[in-house]
């Protein structure tokens, strides 16, 4: 295999779970990997590897100021060589002011994991510790950006979209070769949907190794890890990171006006990708 | 005309004034600042990262929109404003990532972090960006305590091998949220709203080197406590080493040996302890209190 490969995704779309996965997969090990020491990490978005890499405090640095190096911090991550070989991203693709593409091309290629919105609502809210309305806003907020107020974070500002403008974001690109990956198929059909993304990764395909990762994946096992030793990357403010993974579970904790309004704000997008018929009945 | 000014220890002499540092006596500087022409590359580059570039006896620093800055040797800084810059971020980065290269240039060790004088001597708060440095300075600060550095500590070897912490200027960066959270006493004039941050003059600093007595190692995590441990000197190097300002600015052999020698005596003479905060809804007031204890003890 060439190159590092990107998982992208809107937040509370299954990317920590795909690295679960992945992670898995990687190591072979006759033990499940702990969620604590996950492979992919999110180093892209961190304030220490672009001050490091730039040499500019990005404290100190405007919001136009730390895009303009962006794209260069991301072609240095893509071109380092050795591990890892994924790096999880949370940021729509988009362009800088001087019509460069923040996220490198240098890349072998990028991983695309979207889920349903409604259960996207349902989830990120419980992460947000926000109410399930105003995450529903926040999806629908056309230039909304992931840790752009905390400036005292570890986390540089990370241009989101809505939900629809992230999906189209990386699906309409030509700068790197994308395989979409439904979250409902990981779920309904891990070992299928996860062997069409190591097949797609040019990782060593072997059958054992991959039926171990999915064994080692499973929900059960992550929750029960995070309930014996906590997990780093939960949000301080929610109470728990692996917390249903279901899909659908929209229909029970969203109501008809909240389910309305979702539709209406991303019918495009959910009928492109199957989360809509074209007679309006909700499929997933 | 020029001013003179002292930082670090240093004798600085510029073509500009300085607000942000220490006047001192004119005579002869260590270092001369002044506007030059500054090319935007060096030939015979032996490393880089994305806005520096480094060859022998020079550092060149380029920050978007702001202005390139040439650090020529151990004794002089070229600044070449770019149009439409202002004065106010030009110096930004002149005492932010330009002062730090320099001191690196200067055989000190430098680290990313914060210095406050103790009745034990210096002790520093180190930490990745948004660790809470600079928070835990203005605590101290609000506690009658005087600071020597914010964000970046520089240290020397005294004739007797002692770990000497330099001090910076009087100045603390503070964001917006962490000084509503302290309720510390600012002005609306001294927010750069383009940052969110107040840049704040500090009368309570402390212009002696001090003996490192100790480096908090801060750093988040997500659970509701705080965690001290006390390292064992065979983890202090790793620790303070991880602590170096902008690592890649090491270009030279010289500059490596001085490092490491400044770091070996920092490990074998100073306690070094890793601390860890809740990374939401932290109080300062309690960090700063088991950093108190841990003093005494």
């Amino acid at each position: 295999m060439t190159g590092i490969h990107w998982l992208a995704s809107y937040p509370k779309s299954g990317n920590t779970w795909l690295r679960v996965l992945l992670t898995n997969y990687l190591r072979a090990a006759e033990t499940p990997a702990s969620i604590n020491d996950l492979d992919a990490p999110w180093t892209a978005a961190t304030r220490e590897a672009f001050d490091e890499c730039v040499g500019l405090e990005s404290a100190d640095l405007t919001r136009e100021q730390i895009d303009h190096y962006r794209p260069a911090v991301f072609e240095r991550l893509a071109t380092e060589p050795g591990e890892p070989v994924f790096l999880k991203i949370h940021d729509a693709f988009t362009y800088n002011a001087n019509h460069a593409a923040i996220v490198s091309k240098a890349a072998a290629g990028v991983i695309y994991v979207f889920r349903n919105p409604l259960d996207v609502a349902v989830s990120y809210a419980h992460h947000r510790n926000d109410s399930v309305d105003e995450t529903i806003s926040a999806m629908a907020c056309d230039d909304a950006v992931l840790a752009g107020t905390d400036r005292a974070g570890g986390q540089l500002p990370q241009t989101l979209l809505s939900w629809s403008a992230h999906v189209r974001s990386w699906l309409d690109q030509s700068n790197l070769r994308v395989h979409p990956v439904r979250y409902e198929d990981l779920v309904h059909d891990t070992a299928g949907t996860f062997a069409a993304i190591v097949r797609f990764a040019c990782l060593e395909f072997d059958t054992c190794r991959l039926e171990k990762a999915v064994q080692f994946s499973r929900f059960e096992q992550l929750r029960a890890q995070e309930l014996a030793s906590g997990f780093a990357e939960r949000q301080p403010t929610a109470v728990s990171f692996f917390r249903s993974g279901r899909c659908g579970s929209w229909r029970d904790d969203l109501t008809r006006a909240q389910v309305d309004r979702v539709v209406a704000d991303h019918r495009d997008v959910m009928l492109r990708v199957g989360y809509l018929s074209r007679t309006g009945d909700l499929l997933c | 005309m020029t001013y003179a000014y002292t930082a670090y220890g240093l004798r600085l002499a510029s073509a500009f004034p300085l607000p942000e540092l220490l006047p001192s006596t004119p005579g002869i500087a260590d270092i001369t600042i002044r506007y030059a022409d500054v090319p935007e590359s060096l030939p015979d580059t032996s490393s880089h990262g994305i806005a520096w570039q480094c060859a022998p006896g020079r550092l060149l620093l380029s920050v978007v929109h702001v202005a390139r800055y040439l650090i020529v040797g151990d004794r002089e800084i070229h600044i070449c404003p770019l149009p439409d810059s202002h004065e106010s971020d030009v110096r930004l980065f002149l005492l932010g990532s330009v002062l730090g290269a320099l001191l690196h240039s200067r055989r000190m060790l430098v680290l990313h972090a914060s210095v406050i004088e103790t009745e034990q001597g210096a002790v520093l708060f180190a930490g990745k960006s948004g660790a809470g440095k600079s928070t835990l300075l203005a605590a101290f600060l609000q506690r009658g305590y005087r600071m020597l550095a914010d964000d970046k500590a520089a240290i020397a070897l005294n004739g007797d091998e002692v770990p000497l912490a330099m001090p910076g200027y009087p100045l603390m960066r503070l964001t917006r949220s962490a000084a509503d959270a302290l309720c510390y006493p600012v002005q609306a004039s001294q927010l750069r709203k383009s940052l969110d941050k107040y840049v704040l003059p500090i009368d309570a600093f402390c212009a002696t080197p001090l003996p490192v007595h100790a480096m908090y190692s801060l750093r988040a995590h997500n659970r509701s406590d705080i965690q001290v441990e006390r390292l064992l000197a065979v983890d202090t190097f790793d620790v303070l080493n991880g602590a170096t300002y902008r690592r890649g600015f090491l270009h030279e052999a010289a500059q490596r040996r001085a490092h490491f020698q400044i770091l070996g005596a920092v490990a074998s003479r100073s306690r070094v302890v890793r601390i860890a905060r809740p990374a939401h809804t932290w109080n300062v007031d309690a960090l700063r209190e088991h950093i108190e204890e841990d003093l005494r003890r």
